[in-house]
């Protein structure tokens, strides 16, 4: 004799696994969605460190050519 | 299927009855009953929870993450032009791409700066050496034969030391540095600088006063500590450092900024004694940086850690680029003057002058002919020079052998890439042959209509048509009313005509 909860559990297994199937499918959206936009903020980033290092070596320089002026 | 999902869904009748019936004592086939009405509610809290879940992510995240790619988008358009600005000066071409992970365990996605700049005359090849090696290194043994793979190469190789620095360092921007040229091999700079300065602190200590004598000491100290503390700092650094030296600022400035010894080292007067001075100061200088950048390299530093990818950064040099081209092979062989710009306004823009650029030697000797050259229609410099590896000097030599009474116009007016179709046309013209060198001005130079001197012509025109009316009608302007005048007067007419023209 089958239990009327088992059929009702693998209702709900099934709706469980349809539900976890669209969430994997949202979250790997997600995380291409994510990884498109690090790689371009890796630009970003790439030319955040370019400007720096150019600031100091900028700043480096004039100070060693005693040409920094303060800012007024 | 006793009772339908929709019953099931609703939770709080079971439930009710379930833990009103709790007191109770109930059966075993009450209690198996309640057991699944439980598992059962479980089970719709988790499909609830992952409905919810997605729910979140499609409606709540995802927005938030197209208006933040949106924005980045935009920010990298902002950038790009930067970027290229400091690609060009760099002559590297910096680019990122995807690699797999290579550690499952503890590095899933990393990011590694690597360039492959290389000096003029050294193929520098570690770093994409160390690329390969990563994509293709799988496993633990794999990892660590890569690793002392990179270390055999860094020693091998250390003159690429300076060139192996980080994307930022790589940039170029060290060429403002008036000290950075010099700094080609560092290992045999080390050794060289060990013992100069053993030398000058034995002499300054020797030769100078005790409070100088302390400074120097202090100094020397600095100095002499600063090169093995580089090797170790490396060590360090290959052993210990797993994240990026790329997310600290640039060490080099801060580092000197910070630390006043070695900024007194940069002044101190035994750098204007010591020849090695200069390059202890420049080692200074450059071995903290050289030894901050030269982590990525090495030890491939974490940026920024991702799910399942690894984003990497090369750097590849421009060789070929079209301003070094230009700067080394192309010499022009004619320049034009546009002589339109200071032209009278009366004048229409006429051809501009040719003079021939030769070199400054010979510059008396052709001044006397002044021979305007007929130029080919389509010169193209860049395409010519390539084949036509003769060097100024060759030039200079061939202007030297001429002599001034037997040359003709075709030794003057001789390139090294003059086309035999013209000898005829010499032949025929002699010493001047038609000037058509309209067909070499850049038709965007020729686009630059002149319209301002177009303008005073018509100021001029206007002017010359009101004063030629004003002395036939009133005779003289000066004894006319200031009614007459003010409407009559051709400095009248040229200021409202040239607001009118201008305004139109």
């Amino acid at each position: 004799m089958e239990s009327p909860h088992e059929s009702q559990q693998s209702l709900l297994l099934a709706r469980i696994i349809g539900n976890v199937e669209k969430l994997n499918e949202a979250v790997k959206e997600f995380n291409n969605r994510i990884r498109e936009i690090n790689a371009a903020n890796l630009e970003a980033e790439l030319f955040s460190h370019m400007w720096q290092n150019y600031q100091s070596y900028l700043e480096m320089n004039l100070e060693e050519t005693n040409s920094l002026v303060p800012p007024k | 299927m006793s009772r339908p999902l929709s019953q099931i869904i609703q939770p709080s009748g079971p439930m009710a009855g379930s833990s009103a019936a709790a007191p109770r004592q109930l059966s075993l086939t009450e209690e198996l009953e309640r057991l699944e009405q439980s598992i059962t509610l479980t089970m719709q809290e988790i499909d609830r929870n992952f409905s919810q879940c997605h729910r979140i992510i499609t409606h709540s995240i995802m927005p938030i993450v197209d208006r933040y790619a949106e924005h980045s988008r935009d920010l990298c358009e902002g950038i790009s032009f930067w970027k290229g600005f400091f690609e060009d000066s760099a002559d590297v071409a910096i680019g990122t791409y995807e690699s797999r992970p290579e550690e499952e365990a503890t590095m899933t996605t990393e990011e590694t700066f690597e360039e492959t700049r290389d000096n003029d005359e050294t193929e520098h090849t570690v770093d994409q050496t160390e690329t390969t090696a990563m994509q293709g290194g799988d496993g633990e043994g794999e990892r660590e034969d890569h690793t002392m793979t990179l270390q055999d190469e860094d020693t091998d190789s250390t003159d690429h030391e300076f060139e192996d620095e980080s994307i930022l360092a790589s940039m170029n921007l060290t060429g403002s540095k008036p000290k950075r040229p010099e700094s080609g091999k560092q290992p045999t700079k080390w050794a060289a600088m060990q013992s100069p300065y053993d030398k000058l602190k034995k002499e300054v200590r020797s030769q100078q006063q005790a409070p100088r004598r302390r400074m120097s000491l202090d100094d020397s100290m600095d100095e002499s500590m600063t090169p093995p503390r580089l090797p170790a700092s490396m060590e360090a650094l290959n052993l210990q450092d797993s994240k990026s030296s790329l997310l600290d600022p640039p060490t080099t400035p801060d580092m000197l900024r910070g630390n006043p010894s070695s900024r007194r080292m940069l002044d101190s007067p035994e750098d204007d004694d010591s020849p090695f001075a200069p390059a202890t100061a420049r080692a200074a200088t450059s071995a903290l940086p050289v030894a901050s950048s030269r982590r990525p390299t090495k030890r491939e530093p974490i940026l920024h850690r991702a799910v399942d990818t690894n984003w990497r950064v090369q750097a590849t040099p421009q060789r070929k680029t079209p301003r070094k081209v230009s700067a080394t092979t192309v010499t022009p062989k004619h320049r034009v003057i546009a002589s339109y710009a200071d032209s009278s306004p009366m004048s229409s823009p006429p051809p501009p002058q040719i003079t021939t650029v030769f070199s400054p030697i010979n510059t008396a000797k052709r001044l006397g002919f002044n021979i305007k050259p007929r130029e080919k229609a389509d010169p193209q410099p860049a395409v010519q020079q390539p084949r036509d590896p003769k060097t100024p000097v060759t030039a200079r030599k061939r202007w030297d052998n001429l002599d001034p009474k037997t040359m003709t116009a075709k030794d003057l007016l001789m390139d090294d890439d003059f086309d035999d179709d013209d000898d005829d046309d010499f032949n025929k013209l002699g010493f001047s042959p038609p000037v058509t060198m309209q067909f070499t001005l850049p038709p965007s130079r020729l686009m630059q209509t002149p319209a301002k001197q177009a303008s005073k012509m018509l100021v001029n025109d206007i002017m010359r048509s009101a004063g030629f009316r004003a002395g036939f009608a009133g005779g003289d302007d000066t004894q006319t009313t200031a009614e007459t005048s003010m409407q009559d007067s051709p400095s009248m007419l040229a200021g409202d005509s040239q607001f009118d023209f201008i305004n139109q």
